[in-house]
């Protein structure tokens, strides 16, 4: 069995493509929690333009509930904690549901929606990885619990490769991301910084 | 040769899922409103207009009396309150496979249902504010889409298919319903695409094996004798 084993194997533009999960204009700055994530868009903007350069495909995933996909027991948890200070907090056809300002997708560009935590389920992610030959996703934005972990686990058990770019996730800091990356650097995904994955497509630019 | 241990694991005695309905139930029973939903599959541009993409290959004769048929049912759909789906073809450059691009190239159709053109427009029936529209990436209307938990999310049991896509679109999505334990129901007189002969043909395999097949007219009757 072939392994890609190297950051460079694995983030080469020919099959890798970099996923933006849930920065959102309604979703974040997450208001009910001690971290905002404002902290990882430079880095990101620096990462998304050299992965332009280098024709690097870019996902955005974005979160979007309504009467249509809701269901009891998901909502039961979220009404208490979420949609009662946030009224329009990604609610499918308002502004909430759009992706931040200044993270402007491109033409060519995928835009995805989600309902839950994973945009594996109910949507055509794995079938756009397949059809596009993806094999590695780089995956930024946040949480780290929540959104970025479960998104590594449902990638690998797909049979794709599992990158996470801690400096383009938040929270930056704390023991949860530490714990986290721990067991994914073991387990379940390559941890490194945006400053890697730049020097791996070094030789890429054009 | 290796001997592998042989796993035996006793044999439960089948035991009827509490909450089936006592038969013999009727047709009405099935697609009382407050638990089914229209899907009107693929009625778009490329495959049904005369200068959509496979329209302009093929067109079928039966096309406007099943639209017509159609638009008749959705005015009887919307006053019962039964939800509708419109589940559209939609293809781009995430999507399209090379499979897919060969079967094109096969046919000559060049892209079908391309995002953004007017191939991929709604044909005839547009939807309303209050529909559902959802859209699919491969002939069936389930296969990685939200459809499934749209009808979760509105308690919907029994679907009702009409559109277009003889061996593909409706049907695909008819028999995938059936596999997600709805049950289906196929509007003969409201489906189009493909030749009169195999449509006789499905929906002769349909009926016997997975499913009803009845004209408008009789969910329309169905619903009258509740009222």
């Amino acid at each position: 069995m072939a392994f890609l084993q190297t950051l460079k194997e694995k983030a080469d533009p020919a099959h890798a493509a970099l996923m933006v999960l849930d920065l959102q204009q309604g979703f974040w700055p997450s208001r009910d929690r001690p971290h905002t994530g404002h902290e990882v868009i430079p880095c990101l903007l620096r990462l998304i333009d050299a992965a332009r350069a280098v024709s690097l495909p870019i996902i955005y995933i974005r979160n979007s509930f309504s009467h249509w996909v809701n269901q009891p027991a998901w909502f039961e948890r979220w009404q208490f904690t979420r949609l009662e200070d946030v009224p329009d907090y990604c609610i499918e056809g308002t502004p909430g549901v759009d992706v931040m300002e200044g993270l402007s997708p491109q033409p060519g560009e995928l835009v995805l929606n989600k309902h839950f935590w994973s945009p594996f389920a109910h949507g055509p992610l794995d079938l756009a990885l397949r059809s596009r030959g993806i094999k590695t996703v780089l995956l930024t934005g946040g949480a780290i619990l929540g959104a970025i972990e479960t998104v590594a686990k449902d990638s690998v058990v797909r049979g794709y490769y599992a990158v996470m770019v801690k400096d383009c996730i938040y929270p930056l800091e704390g023991r949860l991301p530490e714990v986290i990356y721990d067991y994914s650097q073991a387990r379940l995904a390559q941890v490194v910084t945006s400053q890697d994955v730049m020097a791996a497509w070094q030789d890429r630019r054009g | 040769m290796t001997n592998t241990p042989r796993v035996v694991v006793d044999p439960l005695p089948y035991a009827e899922p509490s909450d089936v309905r006592p038969g013999p139930w009727t047709f009405a029973e099935d697609v009382d409103p407050r638990h089914t939903g229209l899907l009107v599959v693929s009625l778009q541009n490329d495959f049904c207009h005369p200068d959509g993409a496979c329209g302009r290959r093929r067109q079928d004769p039966f096309l406007g009396e099943a639209v017509k048929n159609t638009r008749a049912l959705l005015a009887v759909v919307r006053r019962a309150g039964v939800p509708v789906f419109h589940v559209r073809t939609v293809y781009n450059n995430w999507t399209v496979s090379t499979v897919v691009a060969r079967q094109w190239r096969a046919a000559g159709t060049g892209p079908v249902c391309w995002e953004g053109s007017w191939g991929a427009e709604f044909y005839e029936i547009l939807p309303q504010p209050e529909d559902r529209i959802v859209s699919k990436f491969r002939a069936s209307g389930f296969l990685e889409t939200d459809l499934e938990l749209s009808l979760r999310a509105k308690e919907i049991e029994t679907l009702l298919v009409a559109g277009m896509g003889a061996w593909a679109g409706a049907y695909e999505t008819a028999w995938d319903g059936v596999a997600r334990d709805h049950e289906v129901v196929l509007v003969a007189d409201c489906i189009a695409g493909g030749r009169a002969h195999d449509r006789e043909v499905v929906h002769d395999l349909f009926g016997h094996y997975s499913g009803h097949v009845v004209p408008s007219g009789t969910v329309v009757a169905a619903w009258s004798s509740r009222s």
